[in-house]
């Protein structure tokens, strides 16, 4: 394989009032890698725009709050017109490994899959750092998505992905908020695309805790989910 | 004078006004649509008719197997406020669609690379 060129890869980062905690996750980034950054900024009401001057990234702004899931559409179409080789779902809060990035890189570039999903259900050092509860509830959501979308996996709701070019061409999110997570479930699903699942490792902190997902934003997904389908 | 108007109640003049303004509004909303215009004409005469001759109810609801005429009114009313609420939250979700695709637009056409060298080429 020839070398990739780094700028090729779009870490595309979605990010609602995320100020007190994107810098940090920026910086361990740039450090580390060269690959081009995109945050999505959902009109965050923060200093989002002014911390992110100080960081060699592309910066993109939603004029409009519109969700999560249109903002990961937004640095996917742009990741796209790029040219990128390959676009990683990354988290703003810093709850993604970014060590494995490289690994998700060169599992997606390999020509053996057009997408790939972060599991956390596959290694135990990975599970173990999952609050029971948490694990309890994946399990349920993973049954959910399968019944809804013909979709079998090990995990739910994981946001750290993989997209080659031809999934980045196929997948189109509508739905603007977080039933975007089983959307892209259909989308791989409907378009025929072939995918895989790696071990990734979440970091559980206490700001990602309150941020995460709680029960009545699941069955909001599910109604989300209903609507898009039978009213649209 | 006709003897039909001389008979009319006070409730029955003010909805006859309210339902002329209605149907004179109706035509500058749905411009252009003509099976809304249609189906909100037709609505809107009928209630004209009923509010003139209350007794038709009564007959409408006998021919259905409803008891009392003012039941009938309330399903019809009933089943076409589902309507229209389902019908308006889709133009909603429409509408959303095309907000997202032209703040998406804006974003991407405005993207700004940070760093030292501003503007991307």
């Amino acid at each position: 394989m020839t070398k990739l060129d780094p700028a090729k890869v779009f870490l595309v980062i979605p990010s609602y009032n995320e100020g007190k905690v994107i810098a940090h996750t920026l910086q361990k980034l740039r450090r580390l890698y060269d690959y081009s950054i995109v945050v999505v900024d959902d009109c965050s009401t923060d200093d989002t725009e002014t911390i992110l001057q100080e960081f060699d990234v592309f910066y993109l702004r939603h004029s409009v709050n519109l969700g999560q899931g249109a903002a990961l559409q937004t640095g996917m179409s742009f990741a796209l017109s790029q040219n990128a080789a390959v676009a990683v779902h990354f988290d703003a809060d810093g709850q993604h490994n970014h060590e494995d990035i490289p690994r998700f890189i060169e599992k997606a570039l390999d020509g053996s899959c057009d997408i790939v999903l972060g599991s956390r259900f596959m290694r135990q050092e990975d599970l173990e750092v999952v609050p029971p509860f948490r694990r309890f509830i994946l399990k349920i959501a993973t049954v959910v998505n399968g019944l809804t979308t013909g979709m079998w996996l090990s995990d739910a709701h994981n946001g750290f992905r993989a997209l080659t070019p031809t999934a980045l061409r196929a997948i189109r999110l509508r739905e603007n908020r977080m039933a975007h997570a089983t959307e892209i479930l259909s989308e791989i699903r409907k378009n025929k695309l072939r995918y895989v699942e790696l071990p990734t490792h979440i970091i559980y902190t206490e700001y990602s805790q309150v941020k995460g997902q709680s029960w009545s934003n699941s069955i909001n997904i599910l109604l989300d989910l209903f609507i898009s389908r039978h009213l649209r | 004078m006709n003897p039909v108007l001389l008979d009319f109640k006070p409730i029955q003049l003010l909805l006859v006004v309210l339902v002329v303004a209605a149907l004179l509004l109706s035509f500058r909303i749905f411009r252009n649509k003509l099976f809304y215009r249609l189906s909100f004409l037709t609505f809107l005469f009928a209630g004209l008719v009923l509010v003139i001759n209350p007794g038709l109810t009564a007959y409408v609801a006998t021919l259905l197997g409803v008891g009392r005429g003012v039941d009938v009114i309330f399903y019809m009313l009933f089943t076409g406020y589902v309507f229209v609420t389902i019908i308006i939250y889709r133009r909603l979700l429409r509408q959303d669609e095309v907000i997202t695709m032209l703040v998406r637009d804006s974003a991407i056409r405005n993207a700004k690379k940070n760093s030292k060298h501003a503007e991307i080429e």
